[in-house]
């Protein structure tokens, strides 16, 4: 059985960007999405048993940090930072590791990263596989 | 003063009016509630940074330390969830009104302020931040105040009395509970009250799916307690569970009570209240005591340890508190000092996790809270915990291991709480940051690189540093802890050999917002289009609404005449936008043409900057353009790239002289030679004409081809310079951290020690730096180990010309034997053709005198001719250049020569070995006054080159015999370069055959 995902992101292509990437990987399936942090609180009440959460972090309603700070209480599922803002040993990655993410990944090109399998498709891959072995 | 001074100090003065300007504007917004809230704080706090640097770079240190609090304020409102209340608000309008009247006195008298007028402002500022910090929603800032430190360098907590002592080695604590956190807690408890409400609802109307709604409800509160570490609450619900109608109302009613309680009654889970953390003082007085015991002459026995445990139990018992009592019954077990000190930890543990829900308005101010004493133990223990660091990142690293350190992350996290203690949240942020840097390393299956290893050891020096610091009661430097976080916001871009986010900023002078998403990807693509001269665009899109828009601008902005770099979110009201950052060859009119193609409407759509080339060269923001270059950069240039930066300048300076030799030959005169030799006729007239015009469009290609050489050349040379100052450090990284050991090794060995020094401004090569690292560190651990062990200990660094000299003089008595380690420094250092020498002080006190010979480092040096030889000599031995022709040979010193110079001195000439081209030097007069030491010589050369920065190698195979040589380098165009060895030729003979002499000015007097 594949992993279960929900990809939480305000930007509608990136998700999309993400949903295609995910289809490249056979042992995952996205079974959710959400546009903002609200959003993907109110949807773990459905899908209690997804495994990751990929996360973005600037979002309007309710930001990727805040909804880590919730999400950690109410779902067993790995979560993993995708961002833009989340560029290695930046502050906001920082700020993610001491809310308890379990990985953390940045975007390689803003917001919207189009190139994200090219660029970065391995490393996420491989931190997913990683965070879903541990 | 210059015009450039007047100049820093106008922008000064017009940038602070700007930066306050925008503070007031964003204060006002918010105190009238208008616009969105966020965007003013981050306004403020932009605005605050912007002034705080600018008087950092000016050194107008009381400005920059006040500047600092106020950021330090609204940074809690920023990034920490603390809610913006009238307090806050009203303490920043103080704060702006007070930076007013210092940015007028600091442009009018270019000086800091006096700190006196200030000091109400800081100390308030302190308080309120440290009473934010514990408790993020005060009443008023009068109440914030009346429980705060009032002090201007962060407060440490209270130190729990008695002190623990410290241990060698123990687990590490466990991460605070979630439930300590107050924002987590009301966020459980907003789930606790759903699941209780839903737990009536089933009650109320109870269906045929009672029981497995009610265990999905309670299996996720379960799983949220569990997260939060509230074991009450997942242990009732476990009880509960499968639920069913008749355990469902003995369930909730369970929880309801827990839920009172975690509301913060007036017990929490475990019934505890005030007067049991009270009595707490007690115990820990007593548990500090036996471990004391436990590492003294009289050991505490069985019946102290008993009678410890029983006091425990008398306090906990009647609470129910398991956890604590298996904590206390592991005290009770451990007989050996080490096992003690980890049940103690553990014990503090768990104290610690009682905290949750408890009122603190009822807890005497005094009494010692177990999160604070976590906290406190984590401060208390944190130079072991960095010395223990610092072991692990010396140690031999098993090649792509991920488990090469795996304590690392642990022992970090103890300096993230350390940290906390005393309120030094950029270190704390610093921590993680590492903590992110390495977990991704390890994410990848290797082991951190050669820069972020030394990141971390610059981390763990800089923080002994500041602890020794908060420890003496000082104000830490946090200067150093923000260049470690700028360099590990850097170290991906450096790592992979790129430009930096910020100097690309610079470049293209891009909005702040850019900032926080330009990856390595978005930098590298970036300085790709800086490169093909393309121009920068910033296009604001609204593509969430319009799915074919998006795909539409998508395909435009990757097709083939448009480079996307980066994108950031923008939100606006309540739409969320996307500033994109585009490169194309377009300009600013046929951008908004094209613009208009993708979005005919001109609605989601728009261009809100055109970057031009002026603005791509646009000078940095003065904050910026002072800031200490990264120190740590230069670990990613490897003396391998050096050296290949060195071979690659070399064969470029070989391919432009064999184009010149083509470029200049007659090849028609050659030609017509050659037709001679074989006995042929001369060209006819017009066959020489045709011939003629093609050889020079010839040597017309072959110009164009040298031009383009000398154009690498010159590139090679400012690359080559550049990497070599990247490497180098002044000895100051070396020298401050040690002064941090000694403190701390000292206070290990029961007394105190404090290092001075001197030549903290000497530049070294990081290599040295670390070789002398080593050598010092063994070194002063083992003086201050010594049973008469020193109280003062001053070392004095110098350089020579190959060597580096440590003079360490301390007041500890001299030691017949020299203990193992310091034996087996001297043999090592003996063994490398260094020196090592122990000399017992007359007066007592031992001083050592080491040398370490230097291999491969870096020199600023002068590069001379002579004859046919370029020769270099360290800029830090010429004295002076000298043009002279007075020239005395001195019959009572065998005939030697000697110049005189202006001031009447007389010092010995010492000429270099010459090769090829005639003596010019001594025609010319011309000469370099060298010294090493107190000796000076004047060499006489052909010509000065001019001075550039090299790495130095050693001579190896025959040319190690060579007198009066230190090493190669390979020069800026290619060439050898000798390096002189300045003490040995002035200790040098004149002649063959005659006595070596050290050579001494003598004024002529003498």
């Amino acid at each position: 059985m594949p992993y279960k995902v929900m990809v939480v992101d305000d930007a509608a292509m990136m998700r999309l960007y993400i949903s295609s990437f995910l289809k490249s990987l056979p042992d995952f399936t996205m079974v959710a999405q959400a546009a903002n942090g609200q959003e993907a609180l109110d949807k773990l009440a459905d899908h209690a048993d997804i495994d990751l959460i990929l996360l973005d972090i600037e979002m309007p309603v309710m930001d990727g940090l805040e909804f880590l700070r919730h999400a950690k209480l109410k779902t067993r599922a790995r979560i993993c930072m995708l961002s833009s803002v989340t560029v290695a040993g930046s502050p906001l990655a920082a700020k993610a590791r001491e809310l308890g993410a379990d990985g953390v990944v940045a975007k390689p090109s803003g917001t919207v990263s189009h190139d994200l399998e090219e660029k970065t498709g391995d490393e996420l891959a491989r931190v997913m596989r990683q965070l879903m072995a541990a | 003063m210059s015009d450039e001074t007047d100049e820093i100090w106008e922008l000064y003065a017009d940038d602070g009016a700007q930066a306050l300007d925008a503070m007031e504007d964003a204060l006002q917004a918010l105190g009238e509630g208008r616009g969105n809230a966020a965007a003013h704080v981050s306004a403020l706090f932009r605005a605050v940074h912007t002034f705080k640097g600018n008087s950092r770079v000016l050194g107008l240190a009381v400005v920059e330390g006040r500047a600092h609090l106020a950021e330090d304020l609204i940074g809690l409102v920023r990034d920490e969830g603390v809610p913006l209340s009238e307090a806050i608000l009203a303490m920043l309008v103080r704060a702006c009104d007070t930076f007013r009247g210092m940015l007028e006195a600091t442009a009018a008298t270019r000086a800091d302020v006096d700190p006196a007028p200030s000091e109400a402002l800081a100390a308030d500022l302190a308080a309120l931040i440290g009473t934010l910090q514990a408790d993020p929603a005060p009443e008023s800032t009068a109440e914030a105040m009346s429980e705060a430190p009032q002090a201007e360098a962060p407060a440490p907590e209270p130190e729990p009395e008695p002190e623990p002592e410290p241990i060698a080695k123990a687990e590490a604590p466990a991460a605070p509970r979630l439930a300590d956190d107050p924002a987590y807690r009301k966020i459980f408890l907003d789930m606790a009250a759903g699941t209780i409400a839903e737990l009536a609802d089933l009650m109320a109307e109870p269906g045929a799916d009672l029981a497995s709604r009610a265990d999905k409800a309670l299996s996720a509160l379960g799983h949220a307690a569990s997260q939060m570490g509230l074991e009450d609450w997942r242990a009732a619900i476990a009880t509960g569970t499968p639920a069913s109608a008749e355990t469902l109302a003995r369930t909730a009613e369970a929880l309801r009570g827990l839920q009172r309680a975690l509301e913060g009654g007036e017990a929490d889970a475990g019934g505890l209240d005030a007067a049991f953390f009270a009595d707490l003082a007690a115990i820990f007085r007593q548990v500090s005591d036996v471990g004391l015991r436990l590492t003294g002459d009289a050991p505490a026995g069985d019946a102290e340890r008993d009678a410890l445990h029983r006091d425990i139990t008398a306090l906990i018992a009647p609470h129910g508190i398991p956890r604590v009592a298996a904590a206390a019954e592991t005290l009770r077990a451990a007989v050996d000092p080490l096992a003690y000190k980890t049940a103690e930890l553990q014990f503090y543990e768990e104290l610690a996790r009682l905290e949750q829900g408890i009122d603190r308005s009822g807890i005497d101010s005094d009494v010692i809270l177990p999160g604070t004493l976590l906290r406190a133990w984590c401060a208390d223990h944190v130079f072991d915990t960095l010395q223990a660091l610092r072991v692990g990142l010396d140690a031999p690293r098993r090649a792509g291991r991920p488990d090469w350190f795996p304590d690392f992350e642990g022992l970090m996290q103890r300096v993230f709480h350390a940290s906390r203690h005393f309120h030094i949240e950029t270190a704390a942020q610093l921590t993680m940051a590492l903590i992110d840097l390495f977990a991704r390393m390890r994410m990848e299956g290797g082991t951190p690189d050669a820069l972020l290893i030394q990141i971390a050891r610059g981390f763990v020096d800089t923080m002994e540093l500041v602890f020794d610091a908060l420890d003496q009661g000082d104000a830490p430097d946090m200067v150093r802890i923000e260049q470690l976080f700028e360099e590990a916001s850097n170290v991906c871009f450096v790592a992979s050999g790129m430009a930096t986010a910020k100097s690309i900023e610079k470049r293209l002078g891009l909005p702040p917002d850019f900032h926080r998403v330009l990856s390595p990807e978005s930098v590298k693509a970036a300085q790709s289009a800086i490169d093909a001269g393309l121009r920068f665009h910033v296009v604001r899109a609204d593509l969430n609404g319009d799915e074919a828009l998006a795909e539409r601008f998508l395909e435009w902005i990757t097709g083939d005449r448009m480079r996307m770099i980066t994108n950031v979110t923008v939100f606006e009201c309540d739409a969320t936008l996307f500033d994109f950052l585009l490169a194309a060859p377009l300009t600013e009119p046929r951008m908004l043409e094209a613009l208009a193609d993708v979005d005919p409407g001109g609605r989601h759509l728009s261009l809100r900057l055109a970057l031009s080339a002026e603005q791509a060269t646009e000078e940095p923001a003065p904050d910026e353009a002072e800031a200490p270059a990264p120190s740590t950069g230069g670990a990613a240039v490897t003396l391998q790239m050096l050296e290949a930066i060195g071979e690659i300048s070399a064969g470029q300076a070989m391919v432009d002289h064999m184009l010149g030799e083509l470029g200049a030959a007659d090849l028609l005169h050659d030609i017509d030679i050659d037709l001679r030799t074989a006995g042929l006729p001369a060209l006819d007239k017009r066959v020489r004409g045709v011939l003629r015009d093609r050889i020079e469009r010839h040597g017309a290609a072959l110009q164009r081809i040298a031009e383009a050489g000398s154009q690498i050349s010159a590139q090679l040379l400012q690359l080559q310079e550049d990497s070599t100052a990247m490497r180098t450090r002044p000895a100051e990284a070396l020298l401050a951290p040690l002064a941090a050991h000694v403190s701390a090794e000292a206070r290990k060995a029961g007394h105190e020690a404090r290092l001075s020094h001197t030549g903290a401004e000497i530049v070294l090569d990081q290599m040295v730096i670390e070789d002398l690292r080593r050598i010092l560190k063994p070194l002063l651990a083992a003086r201050l180990a010594a049973p008469s062990a020193p109280r003062r200990i001053h070392l004095t660094l110098a350089q020579q010309e190959d060597r580096v000299i440590l003079d360490i003089l301390d007041d500890g008595a001299f030691e017949t034997a020299p203990p193992p380690a310091i034996a087996a420094l001297a043999d090592a250092l003996r063994g490398r053709q260094g020196e090592f020498r122990r000399i017992a002080q007359p007066g007592g006190g031992t001083r050592h005198h080491i040398a370490v010979p230097l291999q491969m480092i870096v020199m600023d040096v002068m590069v001379l001719r002579v004859g046919d030889v370029r020769y270099v000599l360290p800029v830090s031995a010429i004295q002076r250049i000298h043009q002279s022709r007075d020239i005395l040979t001195v019959s009572a010193s065998e005939g030697r020569r000697m110049l005189r110079l202006d001031d009447g001195r007389i010092v010995p000439i010492r000429a270099l070995p010459r090769v090829g081209a005639a003596r010019e030097g001594d025609a010319q007069g011309l000469y370099v006054i060298a010294a090493s030491g107190d000796a000076q010589i004047a060499i006489p050369v052909d010509e000065l080159l001019g001075q550039q920065l090299v790495l130095r190698r050693p001579l190896r195979g025959v040319l190690a015999g060579l007198r009066d040589l230190a090493g190669i380098a390979i020069l800026s165009g290619g060439e050898i370069g000798m390096v002189v060895a300045v003490g040995s030729l002035a200790q040098g003979q004149a002649g063959p055959g005659q006595p070596r002499a050290a050579a001494r000015s003598i004024p002529l007097s003498a």
